[in-house]
């Protein structure tokens, strides 16, 4: 009994050794990390991919670690990345990859076999950032100058990171690009990367949001109403609310506020037959600037009146933004057919052929409370005297 | 006990005062520092005797003063009478003296340092104490240094070691008993225990064990550890070692049993659990939270010293994804160029690492700093600048090696662990070393040591039994002894309200 139930015990053990998924020995210097890609079209419609790798000729001894570029073309993505080997003689490494860069012509005829060799090959990460490229060949944020690191991808990765102090610019990995797509009632987004002039050189900056139908790219909005569309989406970490004199007729000043937390519900109201949203946005903020010495923070009447200016900027900018997607694109890149499909599955049945017929038409009313908690270091304005 | 090549003899000696010296000079044949002296009282010219000893190993001021003077200037002797029974009882100064008959004992006694006395007409001799071996002085013990405790050490002399027991556990209850071991050494060894404390079918089963050990000599108490542990072909342990008195008592008061040996200075205790490895006898003489943290880096010590070549190489040839960025990189650009897969380059300076370690304790310390300047410098620096290995893997195997000297008792199971994790890794990264893991604990969970399991506390998941594991509770919160070692005797404290 006890010699069988060994001899169970070592064949399982035995078995087991063998019945593991893919591993394989492979040493760190025989391969050729890729940090991110491009992908671009050639004229005779192949990809054309633009790998960056990190160059680790010099062996890394007190010097910055540089990247170099590898270019390579292939009827498919992956055979374009097989083709690498003609030239770079290392097999590449895609577990490190951080970010794809696609061209807008890319975009337009679909990224559906970007995202599914990504998702079905072992090496890349689901996590990886997708981009759309402004410029006309995707390649070319590939050449352009970076600051902060040697490393051109890792930079505009590091840009997406950071996004959370700005929100100009919306943060999308493949993964969730993949539940975008695969939810009904709602149409994905991508970030914008384009370039800008920096001391004379040419380099990438975050300028917006690209918009899907399904995997096809429709249109683009700039960075200032991608921070609204970000509101509506409950993805606001921090950033700026500027409020402008010019807008105000009253005598306060510019001032900027710093969103340190804020929290959106976006409710759906069905009432006689006929579909609306009530967006309620609870923003709570540090004054951090005003072009105002009159207004003392001691006040609590004067602190409700900047209150009450951000609140109606911030509604107008958020009906305005809706409004012009509704109108202009009527793509619902809000998820607002999601939620109806959540909280009222049964009007969903009903309304969702017609949705984009819905969309264009539904009545949106946005609420906006934003809380001033402080005044940064100052409690009183600074006095002005002769 | 009588063994085919002993030629110490059977049987009595018989009256004849000169058959018996020629029966002891054919003994001792070819030996000179076998000493023979013939005396007779200067009263009584009838009482004719012969005292036996052996040079070296006697103190030769109490034979002179303590037997020999006594016995020429005693005028009281009478030679009619039990002459034997006067000199024992009154004639001879010295506190060791008893009779025998038995050759076999009288030669012991002789080979041991006592004096044996023959006398004429009597069939029946003396053995007087007279034992003066020279010994070494009490010292720190060098592998064992506190910095707050006693400095005392164990020496070679088995008496003096129990010199050190007795004075500090002043106790009738502190048992001392003899055994002898070895046919040709007749090595005395000592069982220490606290009789009330101790678990009898554990003191049992070492009187037997120690009972079957046929061997011709013990060298060491390394012999002996050797000879009963549980687990031989274990790696780990089973029976403890040390050369501080005041480990072994603290040892003794929790239920174990010392050994200690003849002519060794370190003493044996058993039983030896796996938590005895991480606790040190300055965890109970400093602050309670200094000493847990302590036991915990020692735990940690050890499983660095295992598992971190292992990790480095499941991570460097298997895992590469779970490497943050930056580090891969640097990694990756400081292997650029090395000729050896990392498993190779592990493997080699791991064995350039033990070879240091093995130069270091076998040479005299005044090069000491040469070994040093080459290790570091050579092999260290001047090996990566070459390019014939990487510097992490430097960084990996120097961390891998320092933890291992956290725990100089431990060295040898974590060399066998560490290359085997790391054979594993590098066969199946995390994978194997998990399955080299899952084994070693399965290993150490089977293990008994004299019936204990060797993991015992460390399993358990009661607060009361964990209080001197992984942390070292304060002293006036360990009230009772642990529970399987000693069962009879199991309050340490009372409680101070609630006095027994």
């Amino acid at each position: 009994m006890i010699k069988r139930l060994l001899g169970s015990l070592l064949a399982i053990t035995v078995l087991s050794i063998f019945c593991t998924g893919c591993w394989d020995y492979m040493e760190i210097n025989q391969m050729s990390i890729v940090s991110g890609a491009a992908v671009d079209k050639t004229p005779d419609g192949k990809y054309k991919l633009s790998i960056e790798i990190i160059d680790l000729k010099g062996g890394g001894r007190d010097a910055p670690v540089h990247s170099k570029k590898l270019e390579s073309y292939g009827d498919s993505i992956f055979d374009a990345i097989r083709n690498s080997i003609k030239i770079s003689a290392q097999k590449l490494y895609w577990g490190h990859a951080e970010i794809i860069i696609i061209s807008k012509d890319v975009a337009k005829e679909g990224i559906l076999p970007i995202i599914d060799f990504l998702s079905r090959d072992a090496e890349p990460r689901l996590s990886i950032d997708i981009l759309v490229s402004n410029e006309d060949t995707a390649e070319k944020l590939l050449d352009s100058q970076s600051i902060s690191t040697e490393i051109r991808t890792y930079e505009i990765n590091k840009m997406l990171d950071e996004q959370k102090k700005l929100s100009k610019s919306p943060k999308v990995e493949v993964y969730q690009f993949i539940n975008a797509l695969g939810n009904e009632g709602i149409s994905a987004v991508i970030p914008v990367v384009g370039l800008t002039q920096n001391a004379g050189e040419a380099t990438s900056q975050l300028i917006g949001t690209a918009v899907f139908k399904q995997d096809k790219l429709q249109y683009m909005f700039n960075g200032d109403d991608t921070k609204y569309y970000l509101f509506v989406m409950d993805k606001i970490k921090g950033g700026l609310l500027v409020v402008n004199k010019t807008q105000n007729n009253n005598n306060a000043g510019n001032f900027t506020l710093d969103i340190d937390s804020n929290k959106t519900y976006v409710k759906p109201v069905y009432s006689k037959g006929k579909l609306s949203f009530e967006i309620s946005i609870k923003t709570k903020t540090t004054l951090g600037e005003i072009d105002d010495n009159k207004i003392k923070f001691t006040s609590q009447s004067e602190i409700e009146k900047l209150e009450k200016q951000t609140q109606a900027e911030l509604k107008k900018n958020v009906e305005r933004v809706i409004k012009a997607v509704q109108s202009e694109y009527d793509i619902d890149i809000f998820g607002f057919g999601l939620k109806v499909k959540q909280d009222m599955p049964e009007l969903w049945k009903k309304i969702k052929p017609d949705w984009d017929d819905f969309f264009k038409n539904v009545q949106v009313e946005a609420n906006a409370e934003v809380r001033i908690k402080h005044a940064g270091l100052l409690s009183n304005p600074i006095m002005m005297g002769d | 006990m009588t063994y085919p090549d002993d030629q110490s003899g059977a049987g009595n000696i018989n009256s004849s005062l000169s058959k018996n010296i020629e029966l002891f000079m054919n003994i001792f044949r070819d030996e000179d520092t076998f000493i023979v002296r013939n005396i007779e009282s200067q009263y009584n010219k009838s009482i004719k005797c012969s005292v036996l000893f052996m040079e070296e190993m006697v103190d030769t001021s109490i034979i002179n003063d303590n037997i020999l003077r006594p016995v020429l200037q005693n005028d009281s002797l009478k030679s009619s009478g039990d002459t034997i029974a006067q000199l024992q009882n009154m004639v001879i100064n010295a506190g060791h003296i008893h009779k025998s008959p038995d050759i076999s004992i009288l030669t012991h006694s002789i080979l041991k340092g006592n004096t044996v006395l023959l006398l004429e007409g009597s069939s029946e001799a003396l053995i007087i104490g007279s034992i003066g071996v020279k010994g070494r002085a009490i010292e720190e013990p060098e592998a064992e240094k506190v910095v707050r405790g006693p400095r005392e050490g164990f020496t070679e002399q088995i008496m003096t070691n129990l010199s050190l027991l007795r004075k500090r556990l002043e106790t009738t209850d502190l048992k001392f008993r003899f055994m002898t071991v070895g046919v040709k050494s007749r090595t005395r060894i000592c069982l220490c225990y606290m009789n009330s404390i101790v678990n009898p079918k554990i003191l049992k089963e070492l009187e037997d064990r120690i009972n079957s050990i046929k061997i011709d000599s013990i060298l060491a108490s390394g012999y002996i550890s050797d000879l009963i542990k549980d687990a031989p072909l274990s790696p780990f342990r089973t029976v403890g070692s040390t050369e501080r008195p005041d480990i072994v008592v603290g040892k003794i008061l929790e239920g174990r049993i010392a050994v200690i040996v003849d002519g060794t200075p370190v003493a044996l205790t058993v039983p030896y659990l796996f938590l005895e490895y991480f606790q040190a006898n300055e965890d109970y003489y400093i602050n309670f939270y200094f000493s847990s943290v302590s036991r915990i880096l020692r735990i940690l010590g050890f499983i660095l010293t295992v598992c971190v070549p292992a990790v480095y190489v499941a991570l460097m040839t298997f895992h590469q994804e779970m490497i943050p960025t930056p580090l891969l990189i640097s990694i990756s650009a400081a292997r650029q160029g090395v000729p050896f897969p990392t498993i190779v380059e592990t493997l080699l300076l791991l064995m350039v690492f033990e070879i240091l370690i093995e130069t270091g304790t076998r040479m005299p310390t005044n090069i000491g700093q040469a070994l040093s300047i080459v290790g570091a410098l050579v092999l260290g620096q001047a090996s990566v600048e070459a390019k014939i290995v990487s510097a992490p893997i430097v960084i990996v195997v120097a961390i891998s090696g320092i933890t291992s000297l956290m725990i100089p008792k431990m060295q040898g199971p974590a060399l066998i662990l560490r290359v085997v994790f790391l054979a594993l890794s590098a066969f199946m990264g995390f994978y194997g070393l998990i399955f080299g893991i899952t084994g070693a604990i399965l290993h150490l969970c089977e293990i008994r040591s004299f019936g204990v399991p060797y993991l015992l506390y460390l399993t358990s998941m009661e607060p009361k039994d964990l209080k001197d594991t992984l942390i070292r509770a304060p002293l006036w919160y360990m009230n009772y002894r642990p529970k399987l070692l000693s069962q009879n005797n199991k309050l340490r404290q009372s409680k101070g309200k609630e006095k027994k």
